[in-house]
């Protein structure tokens, strides 16, 4: 409470710091007149009772400085007025103040949405339950249908069953068409045909990636155990908003694809997109339906009508190597035990050769990913070069400005002031700068972002992905930024450990030589100045002592906010 | 007459004593109080009343207001607080500590 309480009498004072000096001034004036009158009772003469007085008060102005300071809001108003001076020092040298800015809004607008980018495609976990868990049979490096022998990217529907029944490493076992069908579609009622893109999946898919419905159901096995009669659907969240309106009467709704209607029975949440990064099917249909969803594919009941995609969820104690001996001995077990295999020499030597590898499938399927990743991967690193440029350039810019501020600063060093006060004056200075780049910075990687994703897709949808603006990549940027422009704002600061004396040095130069250099030495000129140079030379030699005495009553006036720059 | 300067530390005591006795003072009187009552020994350098009457205020311990002089002058008032007194006690409580262990030390032979 008494903290409190304390806070309370600080910010009072804050708010009244005008006055409270006014009060301190009066106070102070009070005291000196009432010694000097004593004084002058006790027989001294007005000159020296005021000399008296003021002697035993001490130095009046530092005093004053000090009950200002004692209320602790020094390096606030020290803040306050390098604020202002900063932005005005901005606005004076335009040309570089932008230059600066778009630097600073280039490097990190550019960086943070070309790795927002890559983190979508490449790097980024499914919305999903333990992603880490998932795991896809292959490399997922193709798709379409095949009747290969041995093919470990694609699998049939019947080898699905059969790998799902007898592994002993997944706690449950999905297939994913390998292909999103873009299918023609009615929605009941409508008379105009609208592009759905419909994925097929087993009816165990939803289950096996943890994903609850957000309305109605999601698929199960039910769904999935018998050809062609389960004319369901679950539909995006995404569709459900842009098709249906988000209808909350959804599941009385249905959806004509080909010549069967379905009903629909759910919709998925929000942030579930499906397996592959980069195409959000509109619905999913339980592969039961394969033969009768356009195109009509078929191939439910194929052993070698090799289509699928099939994932696991590893059980918790189960090894990734563990999990492949058992999926390899299964793959040949099931394969050679298929009544119509062709077990001809060539295709069992190649059995023999094959090994299924065992891909981790957090970050989901994507064909963007096989497409993109190496660009994406050149661009992030020229991307980072970008920031490199961007931070040198800052830092050249105000290492520029810094040599046209020396005599700035070494005026104010000279004046008294600390050589921590400058540093602090060139930090606030360069935070403004930086923070206003900063701020372009993210309005930049938004717009970015967009751009890049266009790019990206070519054609004129834009790829159903989410390219959210990564925020830790861009506290990463912003601090790498402003971290240069603090580094490199302060280098004057820093480097005036002498500029006292090197400016009475050179304004005494000055003085002696006058403006037309050593020539005119003996001019008229220069002897008029012959005091001023005895002057300079005899606060020259004082200035080191004072110094210290002198950068009190700097920052007292700092604090009054009346010091004004000489520049 | 030589005139000490107070020991560090004791001018906060000093002054919260001084108005404890007078109950209302401006600047001038405190250090003129402590000046007399000390028979001109201890000389508060008087200025730095006035940068420790601000941190009192701050802590609370006194409150100022403004008032007349017998002179019909405009003077700032300080008066102690309830937590002003209480902080005097902690003080002088501290200030007999001290002294009490420095004087043992110099007895003893």
């Amino acid at each position: 409470m008494d903290w409190l309480s304390e806070l309370a009498r600080r910010l009072w004072m804050l708010m009244h710091r005008r006055q409270f000096d006014a009060d301190i001034e009066e106070e102070i004036r009070l005291h000196l007149e009432l010694r000097e009158q004593e004084k002058i009772q006790a027989g001294l003469s007005p000159t020296e009772a005021r000399q008296a007085a003021s002697r035993r008060f001490g130095n009046a102005m530092l005093l004053r400085e000090k009950s200002h300071m004692a209320w602790g809001w020094e390096w606030f108003e020290s803040f306050v007025q390098d604020t202002a001076y900063g932005s005005r020092a901005m606005l004076r040298s335009p040309a570089l103040t932008i230059v600066a800015l778009l630097s600073l809004a280039l490097g990190i607008g550019a960086n943070t949405a070309i790795f927002s980018l890559l983190d979508a495609v490449m790097l980024r976990s499914l919305p999903l339950k333990d992603p880490a868990q998932l795991i896809l049979l292959g490399k997922g490096n193709a798709s379409g249908i095949t009747d290969d022998f041995a093919r470990t990217q694609l699998y049939s529907y019947p080898f699905f069953r059969r790998m799902r029944g007898e592994n002993q490493v997944f706690s449950d076992t999905a297939a994913i068409f390998s292909m999103t069908n873009g299918v023609h579609g009615f929605v009941e009622g409508r008379s105009e045909a609208e592009p759905m893109s419909v994925q097929l999946v087993s009816g165990n898919y939803f289950n096996t990636l943890g994903v609850q419905a957000f309305v109605g159901r999601t698929l199960n096995d039910a769904d999935d155990n018998s050809e062609g009669d389960h004319p369901v659907a679950v539909i995006s969240y995404a569709w459900w908003r842009r098709s249906l309106a988000r209808d909350p009467n959804v599941l009385n709704r249905t959806l004509k694809l080909g010549a069967t209607t379905y009903n629909i029975i759910g919709v998925a949440p929000p942030e579930f997109f499906g397996t592959k990064v980069g195409e959000a099917p509109d619905m999913w249909v339980p592969l039961s339906m394969v033969k009768e969803v356009p195109p009509n594919f078929g191939g439910y009941k194929d052993n070698f009508s090799e289509s699928l995609f099939i994932m696991g969820r590893l059980k918790p104690e189960i090894s990734i190597s563990a999990a492949t001996s058992n999926v390899n001995l299964l793959f040949r077990q099931i394969l050679l035990g298929f009544p119509d295999a062709k077990l001809s020499q060539e295709n069992l030597q190649k059995l023999d050769k094959t090994k299924v590898p065992l891909t981790p499938m957090a970050t989901g399927l994507s064909s963007l990913r096989r497409k993109f990743s190496e660009p994406l991967q050149i661009l992030m690193a020229v991307v980072a070069l970008v920031l490199l440029i961007a931070c040198a350039n800052i830092a050249n810019l105000l290492l520029a400005r810094s040599t046209a501020r020396a005599r700035e600063l070494a005026v104010r060093q000279a004046l008294g002031a600390r050589r921590l006060r400058i540093i602090r004056q060139l930090l606030t200075e360069s935070l403004v700068l930086a923070l206003a780049g900063g701020v372009l910075g993210v309005a930049m990687a938004s717009v970015a972002k967009r751009v890049l994703l266009r790019m990206v897709s070519g054609g004129l949808d834009p790829i159903p992905l989410d390219v959210s603006i990564d925020t830790r990549l861009l506290l990463f940027t912003v601090a790498v930024t402003i971290a240069t422009a603090l580094i490199f704002g302060t280098v004057p600061g820093r480097k005036r450990k002498n500029s006292a004396r090197q400016i009475t040095r050179h304004l005494t130069s000055r003085a002696l030589t006058g403006p037309h250099g050593r020539s005119r030495t003996v001019s008229s000129q220069s002897r008029q100045s012959e005091p001023c140079r005895h002057w300079l030379q005899q606060g020259k030699r004082l200035a080191p002592r004072h110094r210290r005495k002198l950068g009190r009553l700097h920052s007292w006036r700092a604090a009054r906010n009346r010091a004004q720059s000489a520049d | 007459m030589h005139r000490d300067e107070i020991p560090p530390g004791t001018l906060y005591l000093l002054i919260l004593k001084t108005l404890a006795r007078a109950g209302e003072m401006h600047g001038y009187e405190i250090a003129d109080s402590i000046q007399r009552i000390s028979d001109d020994v201890l000389q508060v350098e008087e200025g730095s009343l006035y940068p420790a009457l601000q941190r009192m205020l701050i802590k609370g311990w006194v409150k100022a207001k403004w008032g007349t002089t017998a002179g019909n002058r405009r003077a700032r008032y300080y008066q102690l607080t309830a937590s002003g007194r209480k902080q005097l006690e902690t003080e002088l409580s501290q200030f007999e500590r001290v002294i009490g262990a420095i004087t043992r030390v110099i007895q003893t032979a």
